[in-house]
């Protein structure tokens, strides 16, 4: 037996080996910084202290709909359509959440000049920053998306009749479904476009945050009617708190409380879209690796 | 063959200690009046030049340009003239296919703290476009190949400024590339973390199979790990050739006399030949190994007894200070000698 053993043996050969596959393209390399940004804003493979805020932000999101189909269950009472109602309440989680992984995508790459090794490979920087504003919108999504889809189904398996209940109800997914895209890309690119302009964590979050609520006051305040000047109710697009929030309660017809027509949030969304992804991929293009 | 004569064993030896003749399409790198300014600031002037396989040092001063010449030779910035090719790839028309050939460790600290090592290495891998699974596998090889395979799953965060430096080298490596650009790959290591550096510089060059070019403004770098080297001063190439081919590129030939050898050289410079008086000996211009026929013929004319005999061999050194010096015309003179006119 041992002599078969010995007979068998080998040398491993631990050389260096060179590579004659396949070399894969920009789609692969794309869908890998993809991959890798939403493990990093999820704390994956990363120290339990980078788990902490995006799960528990995470799990606050996931509560209202938890709360909903619980007392559905428990108490038998059905709320027919709790959506728009929900994202006034809950909107700081997106907020917050969104201003903790943009930082945490971008700003540590550029502080610690890794930039200089992903440039130097079969990539461009705009690649590179499309990797991360995508990867911070699916994470925002988890929040902003999912909840409700959750819902929608509870409430719907829990009703008397299925497809009765997903007929009836068929604007409401489809505006919870725009409304969480909606609110996805408005928060993940104001974010993005503030966090491309540190490279400190700190100072990026800070920053986004103290954007959101000092743009939230200002426009309170100019929109305010006791400031009786014709035309205030405009100020109120300033306030990016409520755009997109505002827009979203449009599209799921719960206009109450918003000075201006609701359409007026989704173009002003959509501008604020546009406006901080342009800035990001100009900063990106100038960028010093 | 294996009954040569003696003759045959020289001229055997002769061929062999001749380059090997390399063809355009060998050449690893490849320019032709590259150049590239920021505002009045000439960072690289109209530079041509060409790179051998095997391991090119790319030596010059802090400023004297070399990183903006890696930064064109992988395509990170445009060239206002002039036109390069790296592992036969533009560099101008296909920045995204060369990149896929060419590795590069840059000189700064570029690595992610929090990144695990094999991790990192794996998704630079990934990145420069190997499938996962071979990433992965690629990169548990490579970290192994530069010292790290122990600490693979450690936090990059902790690692030593050698470690650290091996990480960046298995980035570039991981990927199997026909070219490494190492950008003073030396900095910052004590004396044997050196060592270990550049013995592994000569094993990817050498044993690897790697073509590597070596950016460092150290001599002894160069030295000890390049086959060839290209000196850059101001953003000129003041000069470029194999070691061997630059450092035996000299232009005098020393010789000292019993007597007063003012004869000699007078009997030479109407041979033709420059001749200096260096202290009590002559040194005389190299053109050819005709010099030493003259010189024997000179002697047998003036009757003078030559004690000494020898040609100069400049070092590494002495080319370098002779750019730095913006003597450019003793460097060229000396060591100028076109890798593609070997």
């Amino acid at each position: 037996m041992e002599n078969n053993v010995s007979a068998n043996a080998r040398i491993i050969d631990r050389g260096y080996q060179h590579y004659d596959g396949k070399r894969l393209g920009l789609g692969h390399s794309e869908w890998v910084m993809l991959r890798a940004a939403l493990l990093r804003g999820l704390g994956i493979r990363r120290n339990f202290r980078n788990k902490i805020m995006p799960w528990l932000l995470i799990a606050i999101a996931l509560l209202p709909p938890v709360v909903i189909l619980g007392i559905q269950i428990i108490v038998g009472l059905a709320l027919a359509s709790p959506y728009a109602n929900i994202y006034p309440r809950i909107d700081f989680v997106f907020i917050l959440f969104a201003g903790l992984v943009a930082a945490d995508l971008i700003c540590a790459d550029r502080r610690e000049r890794v930039l200089s090794l992903y440039f130097s490979a079969p990539i461009t920087r705009l690649h590179y920053i499309a990797a991360q504003v995508t990867g911070l919108v699916l994470l925002l999504l988890l929040l902003t998306l999912v909840p409700y889809v959750i819902l929608f189904s509870g409430q719907a398996l829990l009703a008397p009749a299925f497809a009765t209940f997903v007929s009836d109800h068929l604007s409401d997914l489809r505006s919870v479904l725009l409304g969480g895209v909606l609110i996805a890309f408005f928060y993940g690119s104001l974010a993005m476009a503030v966090s491309a302009f540190t490279d400190r964590r700190a100072y990026a979050t800070g920053g986004f945050l103290g954007l959101v609520l000092v743009s939230s006051t200002a426009g309170g305040i100019l929109a305010s009617p006791m400031l009786h000047f014709s035309g205030h109710e405009w100020f109120s697009l300033l306030d990016l708190f409520t755009m997109p929030i505002g827009a979203t309660r449009w599209m799921l017809g719960a206009t109450g409380g918003l000075p201006l027509d609701g359409s007026a949030y989704l173009w002003g969304s959509f501008a604020v879209i546009v406006i901080s992804l342009a800035l990001v991929g100009w900063r990106y293009l100038k960028v010093s690796d | 063959m294996g009954r040569l004569n003696k003759k045959d064993e020289v001229l055997d030896v002769n061929a062999m200690l001749q380059e090997p003749q390399i063809t355009q399409d060998q050449l690893v790198v490849r320019t032709k009046d590259l150049s590239k300014h920021y505002g009045k600031i000439v960072a690289l002037d109209r530079a041509t030049f060409t790179m051998a396989p095997g391991c090119t040092g790319l030596l010059g001063p802090n400023g004297a340009g070399k990183s903006t010449l890696i930064k064109l030779l992988l395509g990170l910035l445009k060239p206002e003239q002039g036109e390069a090719m790296i592992a036969g790839c533009d560099v101008r028309s296909q920045p995204l296919e060369l990149r896929k050939l060419v590795g590069y460790l840059p000189e700064h600290d570029c690595l992610p703290t929090d990144w695990l090592a094999q991790d990192f290495v794996r998704y630079m891998g990934e990145l420069h476009g190997l499938p996962t699974r071979t990433a992965i596998q690629r990169a548990s090889d490579t970290l192994y190949h530069v010292g790290l395979g122990e600490e693979r799953y450690r936090a990059i965060g902790g690692f030593s400024t050698g470690m650290k430096q091996r990480v960046k080298l298995a980035q570039a490596l991981v990927h199997d590339p026909q070219v490494i650009l190492l950008d003073e790959p030396t900095n910052g290591l004590d004396p044997a973390g050196r060592d270990e550096m550049l013995a592994l510089i000569g094993r990817i060059a050498h044993e690897m199979g790697i073509n590597v070019i070596l950016s460092s403004h150290l001599l002894i770098d160069i030295e000890r790990v390049a086959d060839s080297v290209v000196i850059l001063n101001n953003g000129h190439i003041i000069a470029q050739g194999t070691l061997r081919e630059l450092m035996q590129a000299t232009p005098t030939v020393t010789v000292r006399t019993r007597a007063d050898a003012a004869p000699l050289a007078e009997a030479l410079r109407k041979r033709g030949y420059g001749v200096e008086t260096d202290g009590g000996a002559l040194q005389v211009e190299y053109r050819s190994e005709e010099v030493y026929d003259a010189i024997r013929d000179a002697a047998v004319e003036t009757k003078a007894a030559i004690v000494h005999l020898k040609r100069h061999v400049l070092s590494l050194e002495d080319i370098y200070l002779a750019g730095q010096e913006g003597n450019a015309a003793l460097a060229q003179q000396n060591g100028h000698i076109q890798a593609n006119q070997r």
